[in-house]
C-alpha cells in the first residue's frame, strides 16, 4: 500500500473544473514530481491533500488513515509548503520552528535544520521575518515544511526565489532525506531541477491526469539522438536510411537515432568518406517530452 | 487544545502591539481623570475612568486582526493545514480574545484605582449611585454590561471578517455598533413600529443590553418592550446563534 493514495478526486470552483479523476500514488522514500502548465490543478490537488479544501469525490489517504475537509488527524506527519511561505512578519525565525514545533513530540533538530536549510546565518539570528528577502523566506517556508519530522513532504514550487547554490543544497536535503525514506510531491516548472531530482512523474493537465510513470520509464518513448553537421547532409541520410536508422534534418543539421551505438554510426559515415563537423548526443529529456505530451493531449481535446 | 492555546498565546506575547494596548488600558483612565476635574465623580469611577470604550474598541480591533492577520500573513494555511480540527482552531482564538478583554479590564481597574487614590481620594465606593446599587456594583453591572456587549459584537466582528478575509469593514461594523446606537435605535423603533413581533431584533436586544444599569427597569421596559430578564435571555440566544453562524463560515471554508 502507498504512503499517500489519491484516488478519483473531483473539484469543480463554480462551474469550473479545477480537478476530475485525479488519481495517483505517493510511495514510502520517493520523490514524485506533480508537473504541468500554469492552472493545471497543482496547487489545487495540493490543498485538497493538505486539508484546506474540500473535494466533491473520491477519496485520500495517507499511511492508511483517511484524509478530508473536516477530518485530517493523519496531516499530523505530512509538512507542506504551498504557493508561498507563510510567515509571521513579527516571528524570527527559531521563533517559527517554535511555534511549530509546539504541535509534536517528535520535531527535527532545529539546530541541523536550520544549518541544512541555511536559515541559521548572520541574516537571520535576531531579526524578523518582515526583513527578510524572497528567498530568506522561502527557505524558512522549507524548514517550517520539515520541523515536524514528517512522512510526506508536500513542495509547491519550493526553488521560487532560490539562488543557484540553494537550489543546489535544497536538491541534495530532499535527496538525503527520501535517502532516510521521507516521501515528497514536488511541483516545479523548473523542469531541469526536477529532472535531477524526481524518482515519478505525475503529469496534470487541465485538471487530469494524463501521465504517471517512473523516471526512466518516461524516457524510454524519448530515445538518444546524435545531431550532426556533416559535409554531405544528403549522402548522411541516404546512408542511415541504409541502415535503417531513423533520421531526419532539421535546420540543417542532420539528427540520427536508433542505430545501436555511436561508434557504428561513426564508422559508417568514414567508410562512406563523409565528414563529421560537429556532433551533440541528445537524451532525454522532460522538457521537450512534457511538451510534447502537452500537445498532443491539448490536440485530443 | 492546550497546545493551540499555546501556540496562540506565543504569537500574541511575540507582538508589541499587545504591550501598547495593555499599558494604554491603565493610562487611559487616569488620563481622563488627570486632565477633567468633572470626570473624578462615580459617573466616571464606576465606568473605568470612560476606558470601559477604550477597552470595547481594542477588544474589537484585535477579534478582527486574531482572524484577518492569519489571511493576510496566509498563516492560515499552515494553522489549519494539521491534525487539529477547525471547531478546535476557532474556539483558541475565542479563549485568546476573551483573555485579552479581561486583561485589558484589569488594566483599566488598576489605572481607575490609582487615579481614584490621587485624584478623587475620599471618594466612597458604599454609597448607593445608581439603579444598580453602590459604585462597587455598579461598576461591576457596567463592566459585565461591556463584556457582553463586546462578546456579542465580537461574534459579528468575526463573522464579518471570515465572510471578507479583512479586518476593516469589521472593525468599521464594530465601531457603529456602539457609536451608532442613536442610529440603530431609530432604524429598531421602525421596525417594531412595523410589527410588534419585530421587537425581537437584534438591535433592539442589543440596545436593551446596552442600557442596563443606565437607566431604570422601568424606562429601558418601556423602551424595548420587554422586561430586563428576557432581554438578557435573547442577548445570549443571539450570542450562541451568532458563533454557531460565525463558526459554520469559518468551518467551511476553503483556503
Ligand atoms: N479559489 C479558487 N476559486 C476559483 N478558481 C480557482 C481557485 N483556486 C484555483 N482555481 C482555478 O483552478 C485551476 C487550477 O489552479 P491551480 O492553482 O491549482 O493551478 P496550478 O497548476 O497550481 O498553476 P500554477 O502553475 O500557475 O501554480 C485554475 O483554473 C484556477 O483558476
Ligand atoms: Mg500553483
Amino acid at each position: 500500500m502507498a504512503l499517500l493514495e489519491v484516488k478519483s478526486i473531483d473539484k469543480s470552483f463554480g462551474k469550473k473544473k479545477a480537478m476530475t479523476n485525479v488519481s495517483f500514488n505517493v510511495e514510502t522514500g520517493h520523490i514524485v514530481g506533480l508537473i504541468g502548465p500554469n492552472g493545471a490543478g497543482k496547487s489545487t490537488t495540493m490543498r485538497a491533500i493538505t486539508g484546506l479544501m474540500s473535494y466533491s469525490n473520491g477519496t485520500i489517504v495517507f499511511d492508511g488513515k483517511p484524509i478530508t475537509f473536516s477530518n485530517h488527524q493523519a496531516l499530523d506527519k505530512v509538512g507542506n509548503l504551498i504557493e508561498y511561505p507563510s510567515i509571521y512578519p513579527n516571528l524570527t525565525a527559531l521563533e517559527h520552528l517554535t511555534l511549530y514545533a509546539m504541535d509534536t513530540k517528535d520535531s527535527a533538530d532545529f539546530k541541523e535544520l536550520m544549518h541544512k536549510t541555511q536559515i541559521d546565518g548572520d541574516n537571520f539570528g535576531k531579526r524578523k521575518a518582515k526583513n527578510f528577502s524572497l528567498g530568506m523566506k522561502q527557505r524558512l517556508g522549507i524548514a517550517i515544511a520539515l520541523i515536524r519530522n514528517p512522512k510526506l513532504v508536500i513542495l509547491d514550487e519550493p526553488m521560487n526565489g532560490l539562488d543557484p547554490q540553494s537550489v543546489h543544497d535544497l536538491r541534495e536535503l530532499i535527496r538525503d532525506l527520501a535517502n532516510q525514506g521521507v516521501a515528497f510531491l514536488i511541483s516545479s516548472h523548473l523542469l531541469d531541477e526536477l529532472q535531477k531530482l524526481v524518482d515519478d512523474v505525475v503529469i496534470i493537465n487541465h485538471g487530469k491526469i494524463i501521465e504517471t510513470a517512473t523516471m526512466t520509464e518516461f524516457f524510454s518513448h524519448d530515445k538518444v539522438r546524435w545531431v550532426m553537421d556533416t559535409s554531405d547532409n544528403e549522402a548522411t541520410v541516404q546512408l542511415a536510411k541504409a541502415n535503417k536508422w531513423t533520421v531526419t534534418v532539421d535546420d540543417g543539421h542532420v539528427q540520427i537515432s536508433g542505430a545501436d551505438n555511436l561508434q557504428h554510426v561513426i564508422t559508417a559515415m568514414n567508410h562512406a568518406d563523409i565528414q563529421i563537423k560537429s556532433l551533440n548526443t541528445v537524451t532525454g529529456n522532460l522538457e521537450k517530452s512534457l511538451l510534447d505530451m502537452l500537445a498532443n493531449d491539448d490536440k485530443g481535446e | 487544545m492546550l497546545t493551540l492555546m499555546k501556540q496562540e498565546y506565543y504569537k500574541t506575547f511575540k507582538q508589541n502591539r499587545l504591550y501598547i494596548w495593555l499599558g494604554l488600558s491603565v493610562i487611559f483612565p487616569l488620563a481622563i481623570m488627570g486632565i477633567f476635574k468633572s470626570q473624578r465623580g462615580a459617573g466616571s469611577i464606576t465606568d473605568l475612568g470612560h476606558a470601559t470604550f477604550y477597552v470595547y474598541l481594542v477588544g474589537i480591533i484585535i477579534t478582527a486582526l486574531s482572524v484577518s492577520q492569519e489571511f493576510g500573513f496566509g498563516t492560515i494555511r499552515p494553522l489549519l493545514s494539521r491534525r487539529f480540527s477547525r471547531g478546535m482552531i476557532f474556539t483558541s482564538k475565542l479563549l485568546l480574545n476573551f483573555s485579552i478583554y479581561i486583561a485589558l479590564f484589569i488594566g483599566a481597574f488598576i489605572g481607575t484605582m490609582i487615579g481614584q487614590l490621587i485624584f478623587a481620594p475620599n471618594f466612597d465606593f458604599s454609597k448607593r449611585v445608581s439603579y444598580a446599587g453602590n459604585a462597587w456594583q455598579t461598576m461591576g453591572i457596567t463592566v459585565m454590561g461591556t463584556l457582553l456587549q463586546m462578546i456579542f459584537v465580537a461574534a459579528l466582528v468575526l463573522l464579518i471578517t471570515n465572510l471578507v478575509k479583512s479586518s476593516g469593514a469589521a472593525i468599521g461594523l464594530g465601531v457603529v455598533m456602539i457609536v451608532g446606537t442613536p442610529i440603530l435605535s431609530t432604524i429598531s423603533m421602525l421596525l417594531i413600529n412595523m410589527a410588534p413581533i419585530l421587537k425581537w431584533n437584534p438591535f433592539n436586544i442589543f440596545i436593551g443590553m446596552a442600557s442596563y444599569g443606565q437607566a431604570s427597569p422601568s424606562v429601558i421596559k418601556s423602551m424595548v418592550h420587554m422586561s430586563q430578564g428576557t432581554v438578557i435571555i435573547a442577548y445570549l440566544v443571539y450570542i450562541f446563534i451568532m458563533y454557531v453562524i460565525a463558526y459554520l463560515i469559518f468551518k467551511k471554508r476553503s483556503v
